[in-house]
């Protein structure tokens, strides 16, 4: 499991490495959100389809869990999508992001800041959109960018719409979740 | 003579002050600037200041507690990760929640931990009065009275105390594991600790095993049947560890006797110990028991060196330099050292080493479970170890009356067995398990006990005190609370 | 011919040109009765138990004379000669001071000199330039005290100076109670006209019964200060530690005793509170603050400094009395301090303890005071090693 977030990690910080290398000659900060976006969302996508999808449903080797330690189990999608979030908060303080919803099971998770909402909520009324914005955080400036985050498979309906914690129960398939909240600081 | 007096003072003072420069500057034992009692363990490397202050004389107040905090990260990272940090760091270096730096800044080590303050130091090296949870955790959607209904009348000094939550450790806390374990029933007796009783039950190497007559040493050593003894009925034997792997561990297995005995050492350092046992070595050196020999901790700053720093090492002779070198850290603890209460009779230049435990040759493992704690430590809790239940299963597993791992020794809580990468090892930290006591739990408790009896047993601090020879008196209402909510609203959501 | 107020100062002025500190506090009462007694030598007032009159308005001439000479025409308040020597001495003194000097330097008899002490402290002091006046002042009181029968003017020039009890500071070879009978003797006779013997006698009396109540009043606001620190200062050490509440959030214990930055902002307002009082003590030492209104509102000054500096020290510390190096600096502060207000207690105190001899309050103040300084020593140091190790560690 760390293996494979590691790895990740790794992929991501080529990513970074090269996105902020672009922006540095003067990439807008919009084209390097989108660009950190593009590689986050395409990991995720590979980790669902080639881990998940095939170790848990294809091959019923293992299954995915919340409690993937406990139950020796997978880690969701979303969970590996938080864990590498945090790695890369280990490593830099360069770019950060976060997968928000306007209903998220854990509370941490809803939004923090004013653009938050106003990005989650632009996201959840005009599909397909995304949304961008500065904001002032701890003292600092920041560009922040809010991408929109779809329930791609029957999974992820069914465990927000069954889990105890979980605000909302009426999602669908293809309905807006929440969204990608990504952050660069502007000095 | 007033005016001699006056000078007298004028140059004991300057006298003081220079040597103080120097041991700031240079090097020399810096103790005596200490500004109050070290913390808990801390006080074994308090004279080895860079351990903890390891930065440049001119850093900002900032880069200051930056590097503060970076070394409190160097020793103990690793558990906080492993305790899956609810209050992570990295998870609060995101400029999200900026909003809660100015409130509990859960970025630093040092705003709950600061070191030198023991008035205000609470339980867990807390400095923070132990309602600080109200700090981020009482307004809007944080704010746990209004979200759940359990929680309503209750106050924030409790959050931590009552055996409810932890700042960082919550693996036997969190609401699933309390619901997971809610309905299982108190486990039959004499139920057996899992990995102690596989750790027990591994297969000796028979083959290699080696008995009295193999014994390889100088006839001084072998004239002394006590010794001979011990080695002959100890695992070393058993496993084809002869006298010279320790006495001469330098040479390689096959080297002639003769040259075996002129490289004989009579008492081997540890690190022979340690080059074998290396998972044992590695944790012994985490606990309060081995942590002087932590990598972590500062070397001795070189006197040399800040003499030449400041270009003096051509006008200093080499004896003073020598005279303000840094006390370096002893290698081991001792007896005479704690400051938790040790029996009288207990020689207090005794170190804390593998021998101190294990006896030299016998290896003797049942003795380091109990006898050999209980030799040092003298408190309500090992005292009354002796009379408790857990005690008698011990007992009655040695004496073959119970089955292995029945038995519930010091070690089998304070040390207990774990697995890593499918092999079963006894941990040589004996703290770990008891920041928080609730780590506990998982690793020892629930093999034998229900979750509501470990977490009320572990909440009691008068049982603790009576070392569990009685019931819990206190009752932690957390699975009951958790069964309720699960119960009132199966399908929703209580918000 | 100089005035009563010229000889006066020109007889306290000492070689360095700075003032020798007259003693009880008398120099502002001196000065007081120093003019009045001009103003009645020169026929303009008359004193007796109920009043001090105007006996003629006319100017004299002299300018610093008449300045007083139309305050006392012009008050209908203060009527008896203990109120005047009151008033003048509170509030004329400088001026009179002031007057006075330029007079003798105008006429070459002295200079005006700026100095600068460490730098800091402006100084102004007086050298003589000629000292011919100063000689013939001294003479004519050595023959009074001989066996010269004295001029009136003479007479009042050697009440005035006794007064000022300064005659064995001019005249350490003489023998006090020698001269003590010969002064007695010199009032009985009637060597002054009839006019003028009341009016000098009476500011003579008045002169030192003003410098006593001064002193009694210094001596019982030193007492009242010096017990106060030295209350403060006990209480530092023997009350425990006041804690701090076990409620997260700002409160002001913990914000005082726990916050950098507060901690910061009491520490140096100690250090400078404790800087100025022993630029007070370095500065009465070297007799750069005596001036007119007397070293006595600067002794007092230092004390209450003292006073302000044990409660600052609370502020800091919130009767932690610390560890190690810290404990060694509090201790040494904290002695100094009372030594310090212990000095106080004892002089403030001395007319209270009759049973015990002056010799011995002497004794306890020089021993006190010793230790002051003894225990000062060794502060620098220990505060130069307290601040670095806060922001180096």
């Amino acid at each position: 499991m760390k293996q494979i977030a590691v790895a990740v990690g790794f992929l991501w910080s080529v990513g970074v490495a090269m996105t902020t290398a672009w922006a540095s000659e003067g990439v807008s900060y919009a084209k390097v959100a989108d660009m950190l976006y593009q590689v986050m969302s395409a990991n995720r996508e590979v980790y669902t389809r080639v881990v998940v999808q095939r170790l848990t449903v294809d091959e019923k080797i293992l299954t995915a869990s919340e409690h993937f330690e406990d139950d020796a189990s997978l880690p969701l999608p979303s969970q590996m999508f938080r864990f590498v979030a945090e790695a890369v908060l280990d490593n830099t303080e360069d770019f950060s992001y976060s997968l928000l919803s306007l209903h998220p099971i854990n509370k941490k998770n809803g939004p923090a800041t004013d653009l938050e909402r106003q990005g989650l909520e632009h996201v959840a009324d005009s599909p397909g959109e995304s949304f961008y914005g500065e904001e002032e955080l701890g003292g600092e400036r920041y560009f922040s960018a809010v991408y929109p985050d779809y329930a791609v498979v029957e999974a992820c309906v069914q465990c927000h719409n069954n889990h105890k914690d979980s605000p909302r129960r009426d999602l669908s398939v293809g309905e807006v979740m929440g969204g990608v909240v990504i952050r660069i600081p502007m000095d | 003579m007033f005016r001699r007096l006056m000078q007298a003072v004028l140059g004991v003072t300057l006298l003081g002050a220079a040597y103080v420069a120097v041991t700031m500057t240079v090097a020399g034992d810096r103790r005596m600037l200490l500004s109050g009692q070290t913390t808990y363990a801390h006080h074994q490397l308090e004279m080895a200041c860079e351990t903890c202050h390891g930065r440049s004389i001119f850093a900002s107040a900032m880069t200051a507690e930056k590097s503060l905090n970076k070394n409190c990260r160097k020793c103990h990272e690793d558990e906080l990760k492993a305790a899956k940090n609810s209050h992570s760091r990295k998870r609060f270096r995101n400029p999200r929640m900026a909003e809660y730096w100015n409130k509990l800044d859960a970025r630093l080590c040092t705003t709950c931990h600061v070191e030198h303050h023991p008035e205000i130091t609470r339980a867990s090296a807390v400095t923070v009065a132990m309602d600080f949870c109200v700090a981020c955790h009482s307004q809007g959607e944080q704010d746990i009275r209004t979200t759940r209904a359990s929680h309503a009348g209750l106050g924030f000094e409790t959050c931590a105390t009552a055996g409810c939550h932890n700042f960082h450790d919550n693996r036997a806390l969190f609401e699933d594991f309390l619901l997971g374990h809610a309905a299982r029933p108190e486990p039959v007796r004499p139920a057996v600790h899992v990995l102690a009783a596989r750790y027990l039950a591994r297969p000796g190497p028979t083959d290699k095993a080696l008995e009295r007559g193999d014994a390889i040493a100088p006839p001084a050593a072998l004239a002394s049947p006590d010794v001979l003894g011990h080695w002959a009925g100890s695992g070393h034997a058993q496993a084809g560890v002869n006298c010279t792997a320790c006495h001469a561990a330098d040479l390689a297995e096959d080297a002639p006797k003769a040259q075996v005995l002129t490289r004989w050492i009579d008492v081997p350092p540890m690190g022979v110990c340690m080059a074998c046992h290396k998972p044992q070595a590695k944790t012994f050196v985490m606990g309060r028991h081995g942590m002087r020999q932590h990598p972590g901790i500062a070397k001795p700053r070189d006197a040399q060196q800040g003499l030449a720093r400041l270009g003096l090492s051509r006008v200093m002779p080499g004896w003073m330099s020598h005279w303000l070198s840094d006390p370096a850290v002893p290698t081991w603890m001792t007896v005479g050292k704690a400051r938790l209460p040790m029996h009288a009779d207990a020689d207090p230049t005794m170190a804390v080493d593998c021998g101190s435990c294990h006896g030299e040759h016998n290896l003797d493992t049942v003795r380091a479970a109990v006898e050999a704690c209980a030799s040092c430590h003298d408190d309500p809790h090992t005292r009354s170890y002796f009379d408790s239940p857990h005690h008698t299963f011990w007992r009655l597993e040695q004496a073959g009356k119970a089955p292995p791992g029945s038995g519930v020794s010091c070690a089998s809580c304070h040390m207990p067995k774990l697995e890593h990468h499918r092999q079963v090892r006894t941990t040589h930290n004996q703290n770990d398990n008891l920041r928080p006591n609730e780590k506990m739990i998982r690793t020892v408790c629930l093999d034998c006990h229900s979750l509501g009896f470990s977490l009320n047993a572990l909440a009691d601090a008068g049982l603790i005190r009576k070392n569990f020879a009685v019931r819990p008196q206190i009752h932690v209402p957390s699975i009951d609370w958790a069964v309720a909510r699960s119960l009132s609203n199966p399908d929703a959501a209580e918000n | 011919m100089l005035t009563f107020t010229e000889e006066l100062l020109l007889l306290l002025g000492d070689e360095e040109g700075l003032f020798l500190p007259v003693k009880e506090h008398a120099f502002e009462c001196a000065l007081a009765g120093a003019i009045l007694m001009d103003l009645a030598f020169a026929f303009r007032i008359d004193t007796d138990l109920q009043a001090l009159v105007i006996t003629d308005p006319t100017p004299t001439g002299n300018p610093m004379l008449d300045r007083v000479l139309e305050k006392i025409s012009a008050r209908t308040d203060v009527t008896d000669t203990p109120a005047w020597i009151r008033v003048l001495a509170t509030e004329d003194a400088a001026l009179i001071r002031e007057q006075a000097l330029d007079s003798l330097i105008d006429r070459r008899f002295l200079k005006r000199q700026h100095n600068r002490f460490l730098g800091v402290f402006r100084s102004v002091c007086y050298p003589t330039l000629d000292e011919a006046p100063l000689q013939a002042v001294k003479s004519r009181i050595e023959d009074v005290v001989s066996d010269e029968i004295p001029d009136p003017r003479d007479v009042a020039l050697i009440s005035l100076v006794d007064a000022c009890q300064i005659l064995p500071d001019l005249f350490p070879e003489w023998e006090a109670k020698q001269t003590a009978s010969r002064l007695e003797l010199l009032r009985k006779m009637d060597l002054i006209g009839r006019e003028l013997t009341g009016a000098i006698s009476e500011i003579q009396d008045q002169i030192i019964r003003a410098a006593r109540a001064q002193a009694a009043c210094f001596k019982r606001s030193l007492l009242t200060l010096a017990l106060t620190a030295s209350v403060a200062i006990i209480v530092t050490l023997l009350v425990p530690s006041i804690g701090v509440p076990d409620r997260y959030g700002l409160s002001l214990p913990a914000q005082l005793w726990f916050d950098g930055s507060w901690k910061q902002f009491s520490g140096y307002l100690l250090l400078v509170l404790s800087l100025v009082g022993l630029a007070i003590a370095i500065a009465l030492k070297k007799q750069l603050l005596v001036w007119v209104s007397g070293s006595h509102r600067w002794r007092l000054s230092h004390l209450v400094l003292g006073i302000a500096c044990v409660f600052t020290l609370f502020m800091h510390t919130g009767f932690r009395l610390g560890s190690n190096l810290n404990a060694a600096l509090m201790g040494t502060y904290l002695t100094v301090l009372l030594s310090g207000a212990l000095v106080g207690v004892v002089v403030g105190g001395a007319p209270r303890f009759k049973q015990i001899s002056l010799n011995r309050i002497f004794a306890a103040r020089r021993v006190l005071i010793r230790v002051h300084a003894l225990a000062l020593c060794p502060l620098p140091a220990l505060l130069i090693v307290h601040i670095l190790t806060a922001y180096l560690y």
